[in-house]
């Protein structure tokens, strides 16, 4: 082998490799990890930071909740989550009402730590409720399309009893029931996977883990919203067809 | 005087009247005939529920409709529509990375 045809082949694979890392979608990827901030050195300074870092977490908290009590449905782990959300609140002020209250300096940085490790609001908290929802969001879409699937079925049995072809029409709205039933396994999965993730408190092990499941659960997410315009792509089919029936 | 003669002026005499009868009846006659022919005004007609389903054969639709209703299906698909957008808006939120590094 020459070395230019080394050189050739070198080249091809790192603009495959380019190209794969490229193909991987933005979901798909765990993205980068938290860098925890250092504490400041003056305690008083620490006590300050601290207080923003909770109120700003205490606000990111309300905003999730909102987004959880406006879902307009529910994949099951509503609740759940809405009373992690609770007990973060409540952690967060306590812990907050500690650091105000310390005069250790050792101490007062651990506690501040712990605003971060203890709770990953933005890091997991945040991401999971958005898959929560992101759950709920298309379990409702499946209920409205399901509904509209029951009345195309009824409409094709009706042209089908007046002697029309229903065939085409038939085959869209079986694969409609598949896709549905897919699009719930898939979002279902996304909602239950990720609901019950607890804050890594520093291990890095977890935190790994963690976001990976928060990745597939984006994955899962975006396989059923696919699953959802497949079903919404075969309604229109069937719809289609019947209102183009000849008889058989 | 043969009696034939004598008869004809009474044969003229009733043949004339019988034409001025006629005349003086032909306008009421008219009116009766026309009246007879004239089309019928607000006439309702009275079918039975199902009839239609039952005489009309389904090849017998008229071009451009559909044999079976689908009106609402359209408007049901709309509905799902909006929801669609909204579950891509929810989808879409969840790819979103922490805005925030430090936590």
């Amino acid at each position: 082998m020459t070395f230019t045809t080394r050189f050739k082949a070198g080249a091809a694979a790192i603009v495959a490799a380019g190209a794969l890392a490229v193909a991987v979608p933005a979901y798909a990827q765990t993205g980068p990890s938290p860098t925890d901030p250092p504490a400041p050195t003056r305690l008083t300074d620490l006590k300050a930071r601290a207080d923003q870092a909770v109120k700003d977490r205490l606000t990111q908290i309300d905003a999730l909740t909102g987004r959880l009590n406006g879902a307009g449905a529910d994949c099951g782990q509503n609740a759940d989550v809405t009373g992690q959300l609770a007990n973060d609140r409540t952690g967060l002020q306590q812990l907050d009402a500690t650091i105000q209250a310390e005069s250790d300096g050792k101490k007062a940085v651990a506690e501040y730590r712990q605003i971060f490790t203890d709770f990953r609001i933005y890091w997991l908290q945040t991401p999971k409720t958005h898959e929560v929802v992101g759950c709920d969001r298309e379990r409702k879409a499946d209920t409205t399309l399901s509904a509209l699937k029951q009345k195309i079925q009824s409409r094709v049995d009706e042209a089908k009893a007046k002697g029309y072809d229903v065939s085409a029409a038939q085959a869209a709205v079986d694969d409609m029931g598949a896709k549905l039933t897919d699009a719930t396994t898939r979002a279902d999965h996304a909602s239950s996977l990720v609901a019950d993730l607890r804050p890594d408190k520093g291990d890095n092990s977890v935190l790994t883990s963690n976001l990976a499941a928060l990745s597939t659960g984006r994955q899962d997410l975006h396989a059923g919203l696919t699953d959802l315009q497949g079903a919404r792509h075969d309604a229109r089919t069937a719809i289609d067809d019947l209102k183009s029936l000849h008889k058989g | 005087m043969e009696p034939s003669r004598a008869l004809r002026p009474l044969g003229v005499a009733a043949a004339a009247a019988v034409l001025l009868t006629g005349a003086a009846c032909n306008g009421p006659l008219a009116k009766r005939a026309a009246n007879t022919h004239a089309p019928a005004t607000a006439v309702t007609t009275v079918v039975p529920a199902g009839a239609a389903s039952t005489t009309a054969p389904p090849t017998a639709q008229p071009s451009g409709t559909a044999p079976v209703r689908t009106d609402d299906l359209d408007a049901g698909l709309q509905q799902a529509d909006t929801q669609l957008s909204q579950t891509g808006g929810a989808v879409s939120d969840a790819d979103q990375n922490p805005q925030q590094n430090s936590d």
